[in-house]
């Protein structure tokens, strides 16, 4: 059997050092999990099958440690301590990823933003934060230059803007896979930063939770879920509402230039949120092909406050998205072949009645990938069509605007020893624009724990709508418009020994042409390709569990260094900062488990940055701590209470990157009975 | 992992390359945008520099105005002892060029520069020092180079200098951000810059003194004036007057009424020792709840204040503009934009705005819903209400702006960016020898839309909304002379120009 480099190091604590070696790193059970990948159910497209992925090999070993440990009471910190850095991202086993297992935060207060803010090489811009909108940041690129998928399926508008992490709600979350880099290759058109996967909890055969919760500023949480068995096939739903007033204290300054640091207290007023979602899922084997499906719905309303300096009292929004998903795979004709089919569509709407003039968005889109697998000799090679089509209907627009999108795309795992190579290709044209993509990535185990793993590739953004079309206030569209184009390469080097996990990175990336904003008159901004700007980043990842044995203490902290270089403009831009972009990230979190208690700490710091081009205007360096405690009620019924402190100092003085207050320190309640079983439980 | 760090860093080495967009017209050299056209040390190509007595122009090195050419050299005759007064006249070993005759003569009463007797007081080649030489364009006085006015171009983000002729008179004097307002006090001219940062730049009116900047919070300062040694200047962004000491530091700022729902301060001047400022709002839908209306911010501590044992000032009252007789039509709004203090009156332009016409601007009050209005402000004294009476500017007069008074007509800047033929171009005189002021025939200036005015000795000078031109008039003749073009174009296909203010250098 030819050895290669498994397709990553699941990161379960009880998993690292015995399940990882031998047989496990061999080729062949990576060609196994890629051709049950093809075969596999809808949300295993993207993220691998249990039977065979190597993560469920670490969590069989998991399962054993959980046995012999059977007769400790535990919560989920002490199961799931660590991370999964490339663990099933097994579309691109080659990429530089962080999977992030929701059960690792149970009980905690946490939506998509916050755990994706925990993986290196991110930044979330929150914009006022309480169930408002939070949009993704990775390696420097914009909102509008990450891939969000939820359960493989793209969240991202056509209309542009980014996707609001806020509104998938979080209780669905059985864990983030965050891709870093250049992934046009791989995922599509619009990954100039990188991808990020919402993984929704699978259906098992049985099983249910429960769970509920309140806390500051009138906010309210509910959420359950049911699996069951119909025939042959398992369903789940689940459905999550949530609430909050939002009327938290805040201190601002009234005179920010008078040197008088004295600070005024205010409360914030209409920044209210609500958010409702269901979500059903369905495996049914077919005979031998499989049938899965998903329906997700998703409502909200928020109040829009405004600016400390300009608030909006009566600016109001409402958002709502349905996505219907059915997926039939399996075995094509021939040996090693595996075909498979997906249908998606996605419907979403937002409404905003604003002082600057109402707004109705409507949009959606429907299509069909097809996909072949064929696992040969020493290798696995994906071939892939896709073709959707993307509507926006908004009187900003103009008229309805809609766009074809189409793709072919080729790419190949290939095993040669300790060495597994893939590269990817695809070609798109979404509208009128053309575009490739290529990557080349590459694994090498190099010894004993050590592995190596580098990649490069390229690939474009098309405009969005609403850079092309949108005619609104000071804003002016440009229908000249031609794609982005993001250029990258990264290397980072992976230990992964027993209790010890670490990553150390770098990536340099360019990208042309780029998407701005600017001035056409006094008050009047346009959009051209005019930016250009070099990206050049440190990420470290490591996590630990140095005392297992003694209260189940762990440590896991990442930490990114982004260096981002205006390289196109005016003289007083060129050779300065990127906007928005902090040169510092650190998060950090420790947690123990003695007993039936559970504890953890952490903190996200984030180093200052500039709000402008011109690197004038400072956003000043802000450090939260968060905490929390939670207790094992009943080991029978699962039952635990959890209370999560967030922003343990209480900084009423906190901001957003646009000057909006964020809450100071809230307290959330929390009971959960039931499953989903802690990670790596039977 | 060595050659692959290795591949990493010639990736970023060969992206590295940085390309500097200049403004439409300059050029790229040594890192800074110059115009080949006229920078004098790059006169037609980067590096070429012109001789002390030439100037450069059209990109060809020339003889300096009032410099003759001697044997093919550009020799200063005024001042040259070997040349004095014509070519090859040459004064006694010991004896001078006097500046004034351009004659030799034994004895300098005046100061000695090398071998010619000039004034250094006023001599443009040796101001305030020998060898110091003005700039084309600028004048020498009280021994230093002077520019006669200075135009506030938004886009490039530079204040530059001009003659009253507005052609060039020196380096342009670069701003942090974008400058959309001028004032002078002492010997500096002060820019309000806005976007992105806001920020107060001290200029000083001799080049040779480097300038300074002092940064605010926010990203739009709409005016700034000076009164009694201190700079008022209003933050739009964060809703504040800014008193600043003339050295830039921030004595006090003072929140305007409703500062949190966004009273967008305008113009400000000074009455009674009372500053009104104008309270713009939102030009948004939706309700009213700050601004059209008025401040009034009582000044009189001021003197304590700069003395640092108390207050600048405080606001007194806030005088309502909405629902005043006569100061909008019923689908304008009374937005108030610039303010004048004059003979003991307040002057205040109320731009009387209806909501857009088209898809994009129709929850903006954009359009002119019909006459612009003047609220004549009478201040009535502490603790008192002053007297408000609202003047209907006319048919020729939409969307009124800038303010400006020559002896004892006020001229009113009238024209609409967006609906010109609702508002269109023309500059209002009004007399203040009666009141209410009596309006008088409108000055038409053509193909622009006026902003700012000022007059600078005899000449009035009014720039432009749309463009980087400044329109020079003469407000006795009532002569509109063709618009010059200042303010360069920003860079790129999507440049452009906005003459933002106009300030006359003392």
């Amino acid at each position: 059997m030819v050895r290669c480099l498994t397709f990553s190091g699941p990161k379960e604590t009880r998993g690292l050092a015995p399940s990882l070696s031998g047989p496990a790193r061999a080729c062949a059970p990576a060609l196994a999990l890629a051709l049950a990948l093809a075969v596999a159910p809808l949300r295993v497209l993207a993220e691998g099958e249990p039977r065979a992925d190597p993560a469920s090999v670490a969590s069989t070993a998991a399962d054993a440690a959980a046995s012999r440990d059977a007769d400790l009471p535990t919560l989920d910190e002490i199961v799931v301590v660590g991370r999964r850095p490339r663990g099933q991202v097994a579309r691109d086993p080659t990429a530089s990823a962080t999977v992030i297992e929701a059960s690792r935060f149970a009980g905690e207060a946490k939506g998509v933003a916050e755990l994706v803010a925990t993986a290196p090489g991110v930044a979330v811009n929150d914009y006022g934060g309480l169930g408002h909108v939070s949009t993704i940041s990775i390696r420097g690129a914009s909102s509008d230059g990450v891939l969000v998928l939820l359960d493989g399926i793209p969240l991202n508008s056509a209309f542009g803007g980014g996707v609001d992490l806020g509104s998938i709600p979080r209780n669905w979350i059985e864990r983030i896979e965050v891709v870093r880099g250049v992934e046009g290759a791989v995922y599509g058109a619009g990954a100039l930063g990188g991808v990020v996967n919402i993984v929704t909890r699978r259906a098992t055969a049985s099983g249910g939770s429960l769970e509920l919760g309140g806390g500051s500023f009138g906010s309210w949480t509910g959420a359950g879920d049911r699996a069951f068995a119909v025939g042959a096939a398992t369903v789940r739903i689940a459905a999550s509402a949530e609430t909050t007033r939002g009327d938290f204290p805040y201190r601002w300054d009234p005179t920010p230039n008078d040197g008088d640091p004295t600070l005024t207290a205010e409360k914030r007023s209409n920044n209210d949120a609500a958010r409702v979602g269901a979500l059903l899922a369905v495996n049914a084997p077919l005979g031998t092909p499989v049938l899965d499906v998903v329906a997700q719905v998703a409502a909200g309303r928020r109040g829009l406050p405004g600016s400390p300096y300009s608030l909006t009292p009566d600016d109001r929004q409402r958002e709502g998205r349905a996505l219907l998903a059915l997926r039939l795979s399996g075995p094509g004709p021939a040996a090693g072949l595996a075909l498979g089919a997906t249908a998606s569509g996605r419907i979403e709407g937002l409404d905003t009645d604003a002082t600057t003039g109402d707004a109705r968005q409507r949009g959606g889109t429907a299509g069909l990938e097809t996909e072949a697998r064929w696992t040969h000799g020493v290798g696995l090679l994906r071939v892939a069509l896709d073709a959707r089509e993307e509507v926006v209907q908004d009187a900003s627009l103009g008229e309805r605007r809609a766009r074809i999108v189409l793709a072919a795309s080729a790419a190949e795992d290939v095993c040669l020893g300790p060495l597994l190579v893939s590269p990817a290709v695809r070609a798109e044209r979404i509208g009128p624009h053309d575009g490739w993509s290529a990557k080349l990535g590459a694994s090498l185990r190099l010894a004993g724990p050590v592995s190596l793993r580098a990649s490069g590739g390229r690939s474009f953004r098309a405009p969005s709508f609403s850079e092309l079309f949108l005619r609104q206030g000071i804003v002016a569209p440009n229908p000249n418009l031609v794609p982005e184009e993001g250029i990258g390469g990264d290397a980072a080097v992976v230990i992964d020994a027993g209790p010890v996990y670490a990553s150390a990175g770098g990536h340099s990336a360019l990208y042309r042409d780029l998407i701005v904003y600017q001035p056409v008159s006094f008050g009047q901004l346009r959009p051209f390709n005019a930016g250009k700007a070099l990206v050049q980043a440190l990420e470290l990842e490591v996590a630990t569990i140095p005392l297992r044995q003694a209260a189940g203490l762990a440590l896991s902290a990442s930490y990114t260094l982004l260096a981002t270089q205006i390289l196109r403009g005016a003289a007083d831009t060129v050779g300065n900062e990127l906007a928005h972009r902090a040169r510092h990230r650190l998060y950090a979190r420790a947690s123990a488990a003695p007993g039936p208690v559970g504890l953890h700490l952490e903190v996200h710091h984030v180093s200052r940055q500039y709000a402008d081009a011109q690197n004038l205007g400072l956003i000043p360096a802000a450090t939260v701590w968060n905490a929390g405690v939670s207790l094992l009620l009943s080991r029978v019924h699962a039952v635990s209470l959890h209370v999560d402190v967030r922003n343990l100092l209480d900084d009423r003085a906190l901001q957003d990157a646009f000057g909006y207050p964020l809450p100071g320190r809230s307290v959330l309640l929390l009971v959960r009975a039931g499953s989903p079983a802690p990670e790596g439980r039977p | 992992m060595r050659s692959l760090l290795a591949v990493l860093a010639i990736l970023s080495l060969a992206s590295c390359s940085k390309e500097l967009l200049c403004p439409q017209g300059e050029t790229a050299c040594g890192g800074r945008c110059v115009s080949l056209a006229t920078d004098t040390a790059n006169c037609g190509s980067c590096g070429r520099s012109v001789g002390r007595l030439e100037v450069c122009s059209a990109g060809v090195a020339t003889c300096a105005p009032g410099i003759a050419l001697c044997g093919g050299v550009c020799t200063d005759l005024s001042r040259d002892a070997a040349n004095c007064g014509s070519c090859a006249n040459t004064c006694a070993s010991t004896d001078f060029c006097t500046a004034s005759s351009a004659t030799c003569t034994s004895t300098c009463a005046a100061d000695a520069c090398d071998r010619s007797c000039v004034d250094r007081q006023t001599d443009r080649y040796n101001c305030g020092s020998c060898g110091h030489a003005c700039a084309a364009g600028e004048t020498c006085r009280g021994g230093a180079c002077h520019a006669d006015l200075a135009v506030a171009c938004y886009a490039t983000n530079e204040v530059v200098p001009v003659a009253t002729d507005l052609t060039p008179a020196g380096a342009h004097r670069p701003t942090p951000s974008g400058p959309d307002a001028l004032t002078v006090l002492g010997s500096a001219i002060y820019a309000a810059n806005g976007y992105p940062q806001a920020s107060v730049s001290i200029l000083p009116l001799d080049p040779v003194f480097a300038a300074t900047a002092v940064n605010l919070s926010g990203s739009d300062l709409e005016h700034i004036t000076a009164w009694q040694n201190v700079l008022l200047v209003t933050n739009a962004s964060v809703g504040t007057l800014v008193v600043m000491s003339p050295g830039g530091a921030v004595l006090e700022e003072l929140p305007m009424p409703d500062q949190t729902f966004g009273p967008n301060p305008h113009g400000i001047d000074v009455a009674g020792g009372v500053a009104y400022v104008a309270l713009y709002g939102s030009s948004a839908s939706g309700d009213v709840t700050a601004g059209q209306a008025l401040a009034k911010v009582d000044l009189s501590t001021l003197p304590a204040c700069v003395a640092g044992t108390g207050p600048c000032g405080s606001v007194e009252a806030k005088m309502p503009l909405v629902g005043v007789t006569g100061a909008a039509d019923a689908s304008g709004r009374p937005f108030p934009s610039e303010v004048l203090a004059t003979a003991g009156r307040v002057y205040v332009t109320l731009a009387n705005l209806a909501l857009g016409d088209n898809p994009w601007d129709a929850t903006y009050y954009v359009k002119p819903a019909g006459h612009g209005r003047l609220a004549v402000v009478t201040p009535a004294g502490p603790g008192a209400a002053d007297d408000l009476t609202v003047v209907d500017l006319g048919t020729s007069c939409g969307n009124p702006g800038a303010l400006a008074v020559d002896g004892t007509t006020l001229w009113v800047a009238c024209g609409s960016f967006g609906y010109p033929s609702l508002a269109p171009p023309v500059l209002l005189p009004l007399s203040l020898t009666s009141y209410p002021p009596v309006v008088g025939t409108p000055l038409s200036v053509p193909g622009i839309v006026p902003g700012k005015i000022a007059f600078c000795g005899s000449g009035g000078y009014v720039t432009d909304q749309a463009s980087g031109a400044v329109v020079q008039f003469d407000p006795a003749t009532r002569t509109v002379y063709p618009s010059v073009v200042v303010c360069p174009t920003s860079p790129g296909p999507y440049g452009y120009a906005w003459a933002a203010d106009v300030a006359c250098a003392p």
